[in-house]
């Protein structure tokens, strides 16, 4: 038997059944509370459970069979769908009433002549199953598949053109844009980055808020990745995903004519080239948004002002690095990993000026900035990570897990804050307009990468 | 004439009920023209999954061997359990494994617990 959470119930239902045991009994245990308040009074539960006869249900062994999904959910007319779809239920973990097929705004129904009209954005046959690069059929909430048909009633409901079905496709391929379903929502966000030619043939934002809303391609195609997460998997909000939520959930281009002269594009970083079209899906743990007063940037660049004051440069015209100001100010949210920052070019465009590429800032940034072992051990991740006599993390470009670089140097041993073996952990976008005031940072790695068109 | 007033009301009243039902006739315009479609559906699609029955059930557990494998982020649940259980219950043998972080989901492919453990209580607690 085991014992849980009370709120993850669908979780360990979901687990239960991908290790063949759907009927394991399961006790419930309160998340705070001292052991004599959340700990004890569970204690004959779990006996009984593990004393208490099986029921023939407990005791099939066989083949479990669910039934297909119909093809069609609903019959009626249109406005008659449109309330079919917003339909909530409650959950007694959010409190509230929770859409069971939108991300809690109305969608448009996806009758066949709509979704007929998204299948022309693909060569592809309805019923193609998606798979992942190894031709494997990709599972949601490590389950259930889809068809090329099924996110092609995605992209209905959430209002995409059909030209937007292969970066649909793409999202289907890396699994939706859950960050981690089923599973807690307790890191920062899910951010999209399309990247190449078809970046401008759909009309995806770079500029001006970018990671806002406004652009069709940019919100449809967020809204698209949501509704995947909640129908393909069944990831609903309180069922299979719980905490506080993901705030941050965007779709954006990076502005590459605005690129540093010698910068890689994001394609190029994840192996691709400028010809290709490439969708990166990052999923952030921590959450930085790093903005400067008006004009501070501007003001460091010509010498004068607090921030030149701060780096020794007072009275000495650029180009200077604003990095070096920001970097050791990054709250390490989780130190010895990757994390991504969000540059508009005006900012960029003096890094570029003493970075010729983007690997360059990733070096610069995980070989200047540490931490010890001891604050690393200070932290929460040091016990979640690590054990006492049993697994342990591994780490270092060197290949020494925590526990051996703490007992072979002790606890003032220094570790990378940007990165945990390899500087590429790290990720710049540059993008979203023409003020120089913004850099956003978040930690949690880079992200993954696939292309885009062989979904066409 | 009765008779003829008899068979003109006998014509006339399907007709009068048809319109009492279908309102006026803009009314019923409309709702003749609202069209019925299909609607798609989103959801992904679950495949088969082989079903084991649970394991026998213990008749007692005094004299057994019984495994705790708790996956916590520090030692919050684990230990404390471990130590009650065996205030509480003297005659049962209890053994505690402890994984950090997620840990393994299934017990069953633990190699030191299909080998030792008459039952094993597994939980994901922190």
């Amino acid at each position: 038997m085991r014992f849980g959470f009370w709120d993850q119930k669908k979780y360990f239902e979901r687990t239960a059944l991908l290790n063949n045991v759907p009927q394991l009994r399961w006790v419930t245990i309160e998340r705070t509370g001292t052991p004599d308040k959340r700990l004890y009074p569970i204690v004959p539960a779990l006996i009984k459970s593990l004393t208490d006869p099986l029921t023939d249900r407990e005791k099939y062994a066989g083949t479990y069979m669910p039934e297909k999904p119909e093809r069609y959910i609903f019959e009626g007319t249109y406005d008659e769908a449109v309330e079919f779809f917003n339909a909530t239920e409650r959950v007694e973990s959010a409190d509230a009433e929770i859409s069971i097929y939108t991300d809690g705004s109305p969608i448009i129904p996806p009758t066949e002549a709509r979704v007929a009209k998204m299948l022309t954005g693909t060569s592809l046959s309805p019923d193609t199953v998606v798979t992942d690069a190894r031709g494997e059929p990709v599972k949601f909430s490590r389950y259930e598949t889809v068809t090329v048909e099924k996110v092609a009633v995605i992209g209905a409901m959430a209002g995409c053109k059909p030209e937007y079905m292969p970066v649909l496709l793409a999202m289907a391929e890396q699994g939706g844009g859950s960050t981690n379903c089923p599973g807690t929502s307790s890191s920062i966000g899910t951010v999209y980055i399309v990247d190449g030619p078809i970046a401008g043939e759909i009309g995806v934002g770079a500029r001006h808020e970018f990671l806002d809303y406004g652009n069709r391609a940019n919100v449809s195609l967020a809204k698209a990745a949501r509704l995947m997460t909640i129908n393909f998997g069944g990831c609903i909000a309180g069922i299979k995903r719980t905490d506080a939520g993901n705030p941050l959930f965007a779709v954006a281009a990076e502005d590459t004519p605005n690129l540093p002269p010698g910068w890689e594009t994001v394609g190029e970083e994840f192996g691709y080239s400028r010809r290709d079209s490439v969708l990166v899906k990052t999923s952030h743990r921590g959450f930085g948004v790093n903005e400067f007063a008006p004009g501070a940037s501007r003001r460091l660049q010509d010498g004068i002002g607090s921030i030149a004051d701060d780096l020794g440069v007072l009275g000495k015209p650029g180009p200077h690095n604003v990095l070096e100001w920001l970097a050791p100010r990054i709250a390490p949210l989780k130190m010895n990993s990757g994390h991504t920052f969000f540059i508009v070019p005006n900012l960029a465009k003096p890094i570029g000026e003493i970075f010729p590429t983007k690997k360059a800032v990733y070096e610069w940034l995980f070989n200047n900035f540490k931490a010890t072992i001891r604050d690393y051990q200070r932290h929460g991740w040091w016990e979640f990570a690590t054990a006492i006599g049993d697994r342990t993390e591994g780490t270092n470009q060197w290949g020494y897990t925590f526990n051996e670089l703490y007992e072979k140097f002790g606890d003032d041993y220094k570790i990378p804050i940007f990165g945990s073996r390899d500087p590429k952990e790290n990720l710049i976008v540059v993008g979203g307009g023409g003020a120089d005031e913004s850099i956003w940072h978040f930690n949690g790695g880079r992200g993954t990468a696939v292309g885009v068109d062989r979904w066409r | 004439m009765k008779r003829l007033f008899e068979i003109v009301l006998a014509a006339l009243l399907p007709l009068g009920v048809t319109l009492a039902f279908a309102g006026t006739p803009a009314q019923a315009a409309d709702e003749a023209e609202e069209p019925v479609h299909r609607f798609l559906n989103p959801q992904g699609i679950p495949g088969p999954v082989e079903v084991r029955g649970l394991a026998p059930r213990l008749d007692t557990i005094k004299g057994k061997t019984i495994y705790i494998a708790v996956c916590e982020a520090g030692p919050q649940t684990g230990p404390f359990l471990e130590q009650y259980l065996k205030d509480t219950y003297p005659d049962t043998h209890w053994v505690r494994i402890q994984h950090n972080g997620f840990g393994p989901t299934n017990p069953a492919e633990d190699g030191e617990l299909l080998a030792k453990a008459d039952a094993v209580i597994g939980g994901q607690s922190w």
